[in-house]
C-alpha cells in the first residue's frame, strides 16, 4: 500500500518516545531527506514533503524506505533474546504453525485494534495511559522458514527525578525548607516493541524454534535490569505458552535454551572483540569484572588480562579463570553498526551454569540484528 | 586561562606533550591518568588548561570521549551524535534504551575522558 499523509504522520508522530533524534537524522542524511534540530521542525519538514501536490517522486520513494527502517530499528535495537526448541517437524511446517499460533495469541487476548494506527506508528502520552498492559499484535511477516510477529505493550514505570526546591516553594510548603532538593517517583507508561518468532531450521536441521525478543528500554536513566527482564520474559512465556497449547494441543514451551555454556566458546574463539567479562579465578578465589572502554577493542589481548591469563596458566599451581558475565561486538562490512552481543550472567550463574537469556545491542537495522543473532546461535550450540 | 594557540607557549607545551604522550597513542586516558603523566597532581588546572590546547581542532593532540555510566551496563561509550545533540540542545539520550535523561542526572552519569591522538 503507497504511503499517505495519514499513515506517514501516524508512523512518525510518536517516533521520539523509541527512537533518538541524532540516529533519525542520520537515517535521513542517508536518504538526502531534511533533517533538523528538533523532533516537531524534523517531522515537519517530512510531513510538508508528502503533503505536498508536487513532491518529488524520489522523496516520496525515501519517506517509504525510512518507514520500512523505522519498523525495523524498532524490532532490531536493545532486545534480549529467549530461544526454545521445539523439535524436529517435518517441512513446509511454519506457515500452517504461524496461522495456528495468530490464532491462538488472538484468543489469549492479544489485541489487533491498535489504537495509534498501523505499525511503526506509536501511542502518545495520553493513548499509553488507557491501554496499559494490553498486547497488540502490531505486523505479522513470514517466509516459507519464519514466521515473525511483532507486539507491543505498554507497561507502567516508575522514574526517580531530583526536584529543585525554590524559596517560593519553601515557604508554600514549610516542611519542605530543610531542603534544597528532593527525590519525586514519577509513574510513566512505556511502550515496548517485541517480537515473537517461530522458525525452522534456525537452530538446527529440521529444528522448529520459537523465539522471544523482548525491548529492554524504559524511561528513565537506565535500561531494564535483569530482573525487569526476566519479569517481561514471564509473561510473554505464559502468553506464547498458551497461544501454542491453542495451536497444538498438548504442546508446551520447553525451558529455553542455556546460553551459559556459549560464553566459554566465544572467548576461546578468535571471533569478534569480546569487550566485557566478569569472571572468577579457580584456586585464587578472586571476582573480577573487566569492560573495555571501547566495544571495538579486545579484552583477550588487552596486556593486563592477557598477562593475567598466561600468569594463572603457567603458575606452580596452574588456576582457570570461570566466566559468568561476557559480551562481544563486531565490526561488520553489511552494516555500519556495531553490534554487541551479551550474555549477561550474574555471579550466582556461576552455581546454576545458566543464562537463559541474551542481549543484542546496538543494532539499527535488520542486518546487524540478524549478524549477532547467528553468532549467538552458533556459540550456543 | 586558555593558552592561545600559536603563541611560543603553546608550542612548547605541545611539543612536550607530544614526547609524554608518545606511548599512549590510541589509549583513551582519564583525567587524573593525565595529571599523573604530566606530573601535574598538584595544578590540575594548568592540566585543564593543557588538555583545552591540546584538544583544540587545530591541534588535534587529544580527542574528548564521552561514556554514560549505566547502573546495569557499566561505562557504554557515548556516540559523537548524542553528545553533539546534548551538547546543543541539553537533551541526553540513553544509549541502549534511547530514553530522555533528565538533565539533573546528567553529570552524575556521564564523564569525560581523553583519546590520545597523537
Amino acid at each position: 500500500m503507497a504511503l499517505n499523509s495519514a499513515t506517514f504522520s501516524a508512523a512518525t508522530i510518536n517516533i521520539g518516545n523509541k527512537i533518538s533524534l541524532p540516529d533519525f537524522c542520520a537515517k535521513l542524511r542517508e536518504l538526502g531527506l531534511p533533517s533538523s534540530n528538533s523532533w516537531a521542525k524534523t517531522i515537519g519538514q517530512l510531513q510538508d514533503i508528502i503533503d505536498s501536490p508536487k513532491a518529488n517522486p524520489t522523496d516520496l520513494a525515501n519517506l517509504e524506505i525510512l518507514v520500512a527502517w523505522t519498523c525495523e530499528y524498532l524490532a532490531s535495537f536493545s532486545k534480549a533474546i529467549c530461544i526454545y526448541e521445539l523439535g524436529v517437524h517435518a517441512h513446509p511446517y511454519i506457515p500452517s504453525l504461524g496461522q495456528a499460533i495468530l490464532a491462538g495469541l488472538i484468543k489469549a487476548g492479544v489485541r489487533q485494534n491498535y489504537p495509534a494506527g498501523e505499525f511503526p506508528a506509536l501511542a502518545g502520552k495520553i493513548e499509553c495511559g488507557t491501554i496499559i498492559e494490553q498486547f497488540f499484535i502490531r505486523s505479522v511477516t513470514h517466509t516459507k522458514d519464519i514466521f515473525s510477529v511483532v507486539i507491543t505493550t505498554v507497561a507502567e514505570y516508575y522514574v526517580r527525578e531530583k526536584i529543585s526546591v525554590t524559596a517560593a516553594d519553601s515557604q508554600a510548603v514549610a516542611k519542605l525548607s530543610d531542603y534544597s532538593e528532593i527525590i519525586g517517583v514519577r509513574k510513566v507508561a512505556y511502550e515496548h516493541v517485541d517480537v515473537i518468532r517461530f522458525s525452522h531450521g534456525v537452530t538446527g536441521s529440521g529444528i522448529v524454534s520459537a523465539e522471544i525478543m523482548l525491548d529492554i528500554s524504559r524511561p528513565g536513566a537506565t535500561a531494564l535490569n535483569q530482573d525487569e527482564i526476566s519479569k517481561r520474559f514471564k509473561k510473554y512465556d505464559s502468553l506464547v505458552n498458551t497461544a501454542l497449547t491453542t495451536a497444538i494441543p498438548g504442546v508446551k514451551l520447553p525451558a529455553p535454551m542455556n546460553f551459559f555454556p556459549a560464553m566459554d566458546r566465544i572467548y576461546n574463539s578468535k571471533d569478534g572483540n569480546v569487550c566485557e567479562l566478569g569472571f572468577a579465578t579457580t584456586l585464587g578465589g578472586s571476582v573480577k569484572k573487566e569492560k573495555m572502554k571501547r566495544n571495538t577493542a579486545d579484552l583477550r589481548v588487552e596486556t593486563w588480562h592477557a598477562g593475567g591469563r598466561n600468569a594463572i596458566a603457567s603458575a606452580a599451581i596452574p588456576d582457570t579463570i570461570d566466566i559468568y558475565r561476557l559480551s562481544v561486538s563486531w565490526k561488520i562490512t553489511m552494516s555500519d553498526d556495531q553490534p554487541i552481543l551479551s550474555v549477561p550472567g550474574s555471579f550466582k550463574a556461576l552455581s546454576t551454569g545458566d543464562v537463559r537469556h541474551a542481549l543484542i545491542l546496538g543494532c539499527t537495522e535488520k542486518a546487524s540484528f540478524d549478524f549477532a543473532f547467528s553468532r549467538l546461535l552458533a556459540f550456543a550450540k | 586561562m586558555a593558552i592561545t594557540v600559536g603563541s611560543p607557549e603553546a608550542d612548547e607545551l605541545i611539543s612536550d606533550a607530544k614526547s609524554l604522550l608518545q606511548g599512549y597513542v590510541g589509549a583513551t586516558v582519564p583525567f587524573v591518568r593525565l595529571c599523573k603523566i604530566f606530573k601535574l597532581e598538584q595544578n590540575e588546572l594548568r592540566m585543564a588548561e593543557i588538555i583545552e590546547l591540546a584538544c583544540n581542532k587545530k591541534i588535534r593532540l587529544m580527542k574528548h570521549v564521552y561514556f554514560y555510566l549505566d547502573d546495569e551496563f557499566g561505562p557504554i561509550l557515548l556516540k559523537d551524535g548524542l553528545i553533539k545533540h546534548y551538547l546543543k540542545f541539553d537533551e541526553l539520550y540513553h544509549p541502549v534504551s534511547n530514553a530522555i535523561i533528565e538533565n539533573m542526572d546528567v553529570e552524575e552519569r556521564v564523564l569525560i575522558e581523553f583519546e590520545v591522538i597523537g
